[in-house]
């Protein structure tokens, strides 16, 4: 027992140890990276506060742009939790107070300019509106404090756990928003102080006020077209004679014409090629040189003028895909509509913002291009455009154009089984919605094998492949084969076919070898156990002999069979019976050694003897005389004498000495 | 009871319980497909059917769609580098994913000038949990589209001298590269936003840099836009005819190489000749212990 609790605890000691060691440890370092689950979040108030504070100084600078992409991105911070509400009123106020600050800048400078004109009640007007836009601007400023408030109390700004560095990123965003405030009052400032004095009535006192007309006939004109334009200056009910009168065109100063002796001007305009479908046209008189201090300026009433021109749709169709290296079609029909078609028209087609044709082309025009050989395969841009020409309007239009590489379609014809080694022959043919692959390269490998071919023009390959040797039997193995197209709208191909194959030598060998198992291994086996068996496990094959016992039943005896097993025996018991069996087995055994014979179950004595006979030779009648007492031993109530005993051993010693002195 | 009887047995329990916990046992190296835990990539694999390499050599020709991803945590021979420059000239796809590795110079080997910063990218603001794992937002004009808006980093770094290359996505402007990694911005260190992917063709294939594997692990591919992200680089000029990973440069414990010598194994006793000769092993055996029991039976 000691022995097995031993091994049981050899066993599951060794267990142990292999779990100990299976178990290893990551063999790179912790620091690559971490598992955002068990992440203790940190957040940073500080970040929070200066990425408030660089926004601060894109609304200073007025830089719209800057300020929308930064506040937009505020949701994607990282941020404790109760702050939503207060970066997003942040954001939201911060874009909007900059969007007004740029009005309110824009508009201070164009009053300036009407000021410099002497339009003095534009410009007071505008001076109303910059003065509203402030306030907004103020309101906007109140929720920034507010926000900015409520962010340095979630932050905990100003208490005991707060570092020196977050109340300074606070800080600073109060210098900004101060600095907000500042610049508000001082726009604030200016306006009402020209509004209280400088400007308006102020300045109007003791300058003789102006009009002027304006008529423009007719209402309705095409670009490049002239028109007729006049009217009238008349200051304090007199004709303004010599005056310079600048015709408005949507605001901008146009044309310059100079008043007659009576106060008219007229003139000509060329409706300019703007393509545009109305057109303001206003008169503005504003005093210069001797004029300053006696006047005031004066502008027309607009008048909106129709410009007429001629519209087109045009209307551009691809096909469903390109291939690089090879042309194709841009096509596409100009529609007018009512107006008249003109003859071929100038375009330029674009593929991605680079020129790839110019030139012209009829109402409806079928160009081609040819996409470049190493162009990228995957969405690209075609643009048409049409330039104005004359009366008619620019037109321009962009269709998606995919580019791909056709990737080929392989047909194989194999045979159904394939022996190896040996030949296979396979014939194939390539083709592709891009036309067939000339001359691609066509890489055939089965089990280790590999040829190469050229595909013809038509696509159309024909090879051989040779199988040698290898170490499979039968199954389905993989034909890998490659294609590598020369023409660049062809994409290489990589693709399998199962191929069932035989290797008939392999097949054979193992079968010639199972057989040879079958048949010699067992008797190989037999002999050398048997001769084991010789050695080491003594007398196993002889039989147990029946020994009767009389016992009383009654008034009868009756002989009951004991099984008294000869191996049991020895020579040295001091029964006789015991020593005649044991002289028996010594030289049974000794006929077993030297025979190689096997003492069947189902075998007499005598039959053994008779069997053994042969091969015993000169004693064996000796052998057949000892077996013939051994039997009258057990099938008997014969109880042998000393004389018995002694006898046989003579007859086992005699059989002995025969059987090693001849080889059997 | 002899040693000797009891030696056989004990040495072929252990030897059998030892192959059963080198089969089953899950790996828990970083980047090995077979781990299941936060830190493999089996999700990665799975998702993207993507098939490991364990050496260069089997890099397939031609290599047109083809994508190769390689985390060089060992650096390449000089013949590894050629055969990676064949394989993108060739027309194949690599997407070089490093952060603190060996990337670098088989950039300088591409004849390219950017480089990975290979020190700690951090923000402060745009980040999840902590600024180890930036959030990015900022991406080319050709990822419109794609649906990827946000992508979540894990310990990455960035990419300089870029201007030779097509930036795909960059860092927010509160990033910087920590360079004496104490955690906090000093002066000197400069801000964002930094180049964090880039791509450049090279031949008829393409070169895709990206400052942070750690994007692919179990517990980041699905986090944010970044299997979007990682689809969108793969998948951009169509679809791949093969992902393969590189396992070679990867450091490896003791489990994962005794795992994949056992695979190994297993491959070669399933051949036709290993199996012939298992069975008439086994049918010796057999014949002999059959033989024997009919001797010695009474």
């Amino acid at each position: 027992m000691s022995g097995r609790n031993a091994v049981k605890r050899l066993v599951g000691g060794a267990v142990c140890l292999v779990l100990f060691l299976v178990a290893g440890h990551p063999a790179l370092a912790a620091e690559l990276h971490e598992d955002p689950a068990t992440a203790e979040p940190v957040y940073s108030g500080v970040a929070l506060l200066d990425y408030y504070t660089t926004s601060l100084d894109g609304v200073l600078r007025k830089d719209t742009a800057e300020v929308e992409y930064r506040l937009g991105k505020i949701p994607l911070a990282y941020i404790p939790p109760g702050l939503e509400a207060a970066t997003g009123d942040f954001a939201s106020s911060g874009i909007a107070i900059t969007y007004l600050l740029k009005d309110i800048y824009r508009d201070f400078n164009r009053r300036q300019e009407l000021v410099g004109q002497f339009r003095l009640a534009e410009a007071e007007e505008l001076t109303d509106m910059t003065l509203a836009c402030i306030d907004q601007a103020y309101a906007e400023l109140a929720r920034l404090r507010e926000a900015t408030d409520t962010t340095g109390l979630v932050l905990g700004v100003g208490s005991v756990r707060a570092g020196a560095g977050l109340t300074e990123a606070y800080n600073r965003v109060l210098e900004r928003l101060d600095k907000i405030e500042s610049m508000l009052a001082l726009y604030e400032k200016l306006l009402e102080n020209w509004l209280a004095g400088a400007g308006g009535s102020g300045v109007t006192a003791g300058l003789k006020p102006t009009e002027i007309t304006l008529r423009v006939t007719p209402a309705a004109a095409y670009v490049g077209d002239s028109v007729e334009f006049s009217g009238r200056l008349t200051g304090g009910g007199e004709s303004l004679p010599g005056r310079e009168v600048d015709i408005l065109l949507n605001g901008t100063s146009y044309a310059t014409v100079i008043t007659g002796a009576d106060g008219y001007y007229g003139g000509d305009l060329s409706i300019p090629y703007w393509y545009s479908p109305e057109l303001s046209v206003q008169a503005l008189y504003y005093p210069r040189e001797a004029d300053i201090s006696l006047y005031l300026s004066s502008l027309s009433p607009e008048i909106i003028l129709s410009v007429l021109f001629y519209r087109s749709e045009l209307e551009v169709s691809l096909a469903d895909r390109a291939y690089p290296g090879q042309a194709t079609p841009v096509s596409g029909r100009f529609d007018y509509g009512t107006s008249p078609p003109p003859g071929a028209r100038e375009i330029e087609i674009l593929f991605d913002d680079i020129v790839v044709f110019r030139g012209p082309v009829e109402p409806d025009f079928s160009e081609e291009i040819t996409l470049a050989t190493e162009m990228e395969t995957g969405r690209h841009l075609v643009t048409v455009s049409a330039a104005a020409s004359g009366r008619y309007a620019p037109v321009v239009t962009s269709v998606r154009l995919d580019v791909s590489r056709a990737t080929p379609v392989l047909e194989l014809g194999l045979p159904g089984l394939v022996l190896a080694p040996g030949r296979l022959e396979i014939d194939g043919r390539l083709n592709s919605e891009a036309g067939p692959p000339a001359g691609a390269v066509v890489e055939l490998e089965l089990g280790g094998a590999v040829a190469a071919v050229t595909s013809a023009s038509d696509g159309e390959f024909s090879t051989e492949i040779k199988l040698g040797l290898n170490t499979g039997v039968i199954g389905s193995q993989d034909l890998v084969v490659r294609v590598s197209p020369q023409e660049p709208w062809h994409a290489a191909l990589v693709t399998t076919r199962p191929v069932l194959m035989l290797n008939w030598v392999n097949c054979g060998l193992i079968l010639v070898a199972l057989a040879a198992l079958g048949v010699f291994l067992p008797g190989v086996l037999r002999r050398r156990l048997g001769l084991r068996l010789g050695r080491t496990t003594g007398p196993a094959a002889i039989p147990a002999v029946p020994r009767y016992d009389f016992v009383e039943q009654g008034s009868r005896r009756e002989a009951v069979p004991v099984a008294v097993p000869l191996a049991e025996t020895t020579g040295d018991d001091g029964d006789p019976r015991r020593r005649i069996f044991g002289f028996y087995r010594r030289a049974v055994r000794l006929i077993l050694k030297l025979s190689s014979a096997v003492f069947r179950p189902q075998q007499t004595l005598r039959e053994f003897a008779r069997e053994q006979s042969g091969a015993l030779g000169t004693v064996a009648r000796y052998f057949m005389e000892l077996t013939g007492l051994v039997e009258r031993l057990i099938y008997s109530h014969y109880e042998p004498t000393g004389e018995d005993e002694g006898y046989s051993r003579e007859l086992a010693q005699t059989v002995e000495e025969g059987l090693k002195g001849e080889s059997l | 009871m002899r040693v000797s009887s009891i030696l056989l047995p004990v040495v072929a329990i252990v030897l059998t319980v030892s192959l059963l916990c080198v089969w089953f046992y899950p790996s828990v190296q970083d980047f090995m497909a077979g781990n299941t835990m936060w830190n493999g990539i089996r999700d990665f694999c799975e998702e993207f059917g993507a098939g490991n390499i364990d050496s260069l050599e089997e890099l397939p020709e031609p290599s047109e769609g083809v994508v190769l991803v390689t985390i060089p945590y060992i650096e390449y021979s000089a013949a590894e580098q050629k055969w990676l420059r064949e394989f993108v000239e060739g027309g194949g796809t690599l997407l070089l994913m490093d952060d603190y590795g060996y990337g670098n110079g088989l950039l300088a080997r591409f004849g390219l000038k950017t480089r990975f910063i290979n020190r700690p990218l951090l923000d402060p603001l745009f980040c999840y949990k902590n600024q180890s794992m930036p959030r990015i937002t900022d991406f080319a004009a050709g990822m419109t589209g794609s649906g990827v808006n946000i992508v979540m980093l894990n310990h990455a770094t960035g990419l300089v001298d870029t201007e030779e290359v097509a930036i795909i996505a960059w860092s927010s402007g509160t990033s910087f590269v920590d360079d004496n990694e104490n955690g906090v911005r000093d002066a000197g260190e400069l801000p964002g936003p930094w180049p964090v992917a880039a791509e450049v063709r090279l031949g008829r294939g393409r070169l895709i840099m990206v400052a942070d594997p750690s994007i692919i692990i179990n517990t980041m591919v699905g986090r944010d836009d970044n299997y979007a992200f990682v689809k969108h680089l793969i998948e951009s000029e169509g679809e791949p005819a093969a992902i393969l990973l590189d396992r070679g440069h990867l450091p490896r414990t003791p489990l994962d190489v005794s795992q994949a010598r056992l695979v190994d194994t297993r491959a070669v006793l399933s051949s036709p000749y290993a199996l012939v000769g298992i069975t008439a092993m086994i049918f010796a055996v057999t014949a002999g212990y059959t033989l024997r029991k009919g001797e010695t039976s009474d």
